[in-house]
């Protein structure tokens, strides 16, 4: 009997760890390792539903996005959904917090979702942080995800999992996604000390009608307030030459969709992969598919952002260094002042076609811990484009040495590791 | 029996890591209880509620544990009930509690507690029970516990705490 249970607990144990935290899907699942497939067959045969883009708009600092938002929110006429990881009000952004309640008064509908974490922002925005129960009081309709309360103790691991995405949508047509949180070093300048940044605004009807299907099944699963999706009206999407061919990647309650996209890029990049991460902690899969990846000879390039959190620093070093054995070409900030504050962008351009565009790190937690959302988007055009953004950020920064290899290889920083490869 | 409750902490925390369901039909869950025979018990409980109806949302519910107080240390009687919920109403008076809004569900049930060699009637009152789509919070849940001769104890669950899955 006893030996029994210990099996059956073993066995259970081992199924519910291997299968829903593992990134095997991302080495081993035979569609995404098909490097003869094109990312676009990948993307059709894993499902991810298509999209078309267009009058994409890109903004790389923290008050550009917030006076956009404000044109947003105060031209909406139905409807505007937002989810945030991180939200809380500060001087740069109370005017955006002031809008949402007075158009909610004036009887917008405006659903609102934020992650448990926010009131535990360890960034520099701990320092300016008020909470935002205001939009409850004005009629938005608020939903904290997995609250941080002594009465969900027996949920303990469970809080492992966040909600990690950052979009918009507004009357069904106009899109927002990106790495941009509503807090203080979201909303900020670059130039000031707010961290360097991005969210890509576009009309999509068809990205709005995949998000919106993906938003009642959330909501009503975790809201009292239960919506239907004939409550959003959809308006009919036009045919325009110039879109951009799009897959939408929504990876909420575990459904892995970030493994398959990541693994999907490594094993059919022809030429070239370039990564903009952040808190790039990752495992023994995503080593082998970059691994695999250059010696198929793909140059892979990495931009290490700078992190002026020590601890995080201390992680995200000692995992590039294991990196540096996968061939990969790895580029660290330089410590200087115009590079002072973080860099928060998270964004993979392949082989001057692909671009993926979203919340998701490139690291463990985004994989499997997060829900996250992500847009891949084919366009040569719009690869050239953020190429070019992405050699900005490049330009002063050193290939990385061997010796910073061995420097940041410290048996010390292990533990920092571990840690943010957990909790990011 | 110990190893038996580890493994199914353990199992417990796993659990909690699963996927979010559409309708959260299982549930386990702490509770802490004292009573009139002078003893404070802390149970594991697993609840099911096969319906997920809105309207009484029939529940069965187990519950086994730990105790100490008078008589030392030891094993809990297992509980076994079936219960509704009376009513549910989003004027929430305990809605300061929580997060998110959610409703005031005040519930009874009714089953039975062994120690195995002797079985008793059980019932209890849930008067401050407040629901999220995934959790159950209780708090001061008064039950009693009937013998052939009348109440044999009475005590107060002062919090039961349930997640569901």
């Amino acid at each position: 009997m006893r030996k029994s249970v210990v099996l059956i607990s073993f066995i259970l144990i081992l199924s519910l760890l291997c299968g829903c935290y593992s990134t095997k899907a991302m080495v081993e699942n035979p569609i995404v390792t098909d490097t003869s497939a094109t990312i676009a067959d990948k993307m059709d045969a894993l499902g991810f539903p298509r999209a078309s883009i267009r009058n994409m708009e890109a903004y790389f600092d923290g008050p550009d996005w917030v006076d956009r938002v404000m044109e947003l929110v105060q031209e909406a006429q139905d409807y505007v959904i937002i989810a945030s990881f991180l939200v809380s009000e500060c001087e740069a952004n109370e005017q955006v917090y002031d809008l949402l309640c007075r158009r909610a008064e004036e009887g917008l509908r405006i659903y609102f979702i934020y992650d448990s974490a926010a009131a535990m922002d360890m960034t520099a925005s701990r320092f300016h942080m008020k909470p935002v129960n205001k939009l409850a009081k004005s009629g938005v309709h608020v939903l904290e995800y997995s609250p941080f309360s002594i009465n969900r103790l027996p949920k303990l691991a469970g809080m492992l999992l966040r909600e990690h995405r950052k979009f918009y949508i507004i009357d069904g047509s106009i899109i927002a996604v990106g790495g941009m949180n509503l807090n203080y070093i979201s909303n900020r300048s670059s130039l000031d000390d707010g961290q360097r940044d991005s969210m890509f605004c576009f009309r999509s009807e068809s990205t709005a009608k995949v998000l919106l299907e993906d938003f009642v099944d959330f909501w009503n699963t975790y809201s009292w307030e239960e919506v239907s999706l004939s409550d959003f009206y959809v308006p009919e999407e036009p045919q325009v030459e110039d879109a951009y061919q799009a897959w939408i990647i929504n990876q909420f309650d575990r459904n892995k969709n970030m493994v398959t996209t990541f693994g999907s890029i490594f094993y059919s990049a022809k030429e070239e992969i370039l990564i903009l991460p952040l808190l790039p902690m990752e495992n023994a899969d995503t080593r082998k598919a970059i691994s695999d990846a250059v010696q198929r000879g793909v140059e892979v390039q990495m931009i290490l952002p700078n992190d002026p959190r020590e601890s995080v620093y201390r992680g995200a070093h000692y995992s590039v260094s294991t990196l540096a054995d996968t061939g990969m070409s790895i580029y660290p900030e330089p410590n200087t002042e115009e590079r002072k504050n973080l860099l928060h962008e998270k964004t993979i351009i392949v082989d001057g076609e692909y671009v993926l565009l979203g919340s998701a790190n490139f690291n463990y937690r985004s994989l499997v811990l997060s829900n996250e959302v992500g847009i891949m988007i084919h366009s040569p055009e719009f690869a050239e484009f953020m190429t070019e953004h992405y050699m900005t950020i490049k330009d002063g920064c050193e290939l990385l040495t061997p010796e910073q290899t061995k420097q940041w290889h410290k048996i010390t920083w292990i533990l920092d590791f571990l840690v943010h490869f957990i909790m990011g | 029996m110990k190893r038996i409750v580890v493994i199914t902490a353990v199992l417990l925390l796993c659990f909690s890591l699963s996927a979010a369901p559409k309708v959260f039909r299982f549930g386990y869950g702490i509770n802490v209880e004292g009573n009139s025979s002078a003893r404070t018990e802390i149970k594991l409980n697993f609840t099911a509620r096969p319906f997920s109806s809105n309207v009484m949302n029939p529940f069965v519910r187990a519950e086994y544990g730990i105790g100490m107080g008078r008589g030392g240390f030891g094993l809990t009687n297992l509980t076994a009930v079936a219960g509704v919920e009376l009513f549910r109403s989003m004027k929430n008076p305990l809605g300061f509690t929580m997060a998110n809004k959610g409703p005031w569900s005040p519930a009874i049930c009714a089953g039975i507690t062994t120690d195995f060699t002797d079985s008793n009637l059980y019932a209890e009152l849930s008067l401050f029970r407040v629901l999220d789509k995934d959790f159950i919070y209780e708090w001061f849940t008064a039950f009693a516990v009937f013998d052939r001769s009348g109440i044999e104890k009475w005590g107060v669950c002062l919090l039961r705490l349930t997640s569901m899955f």
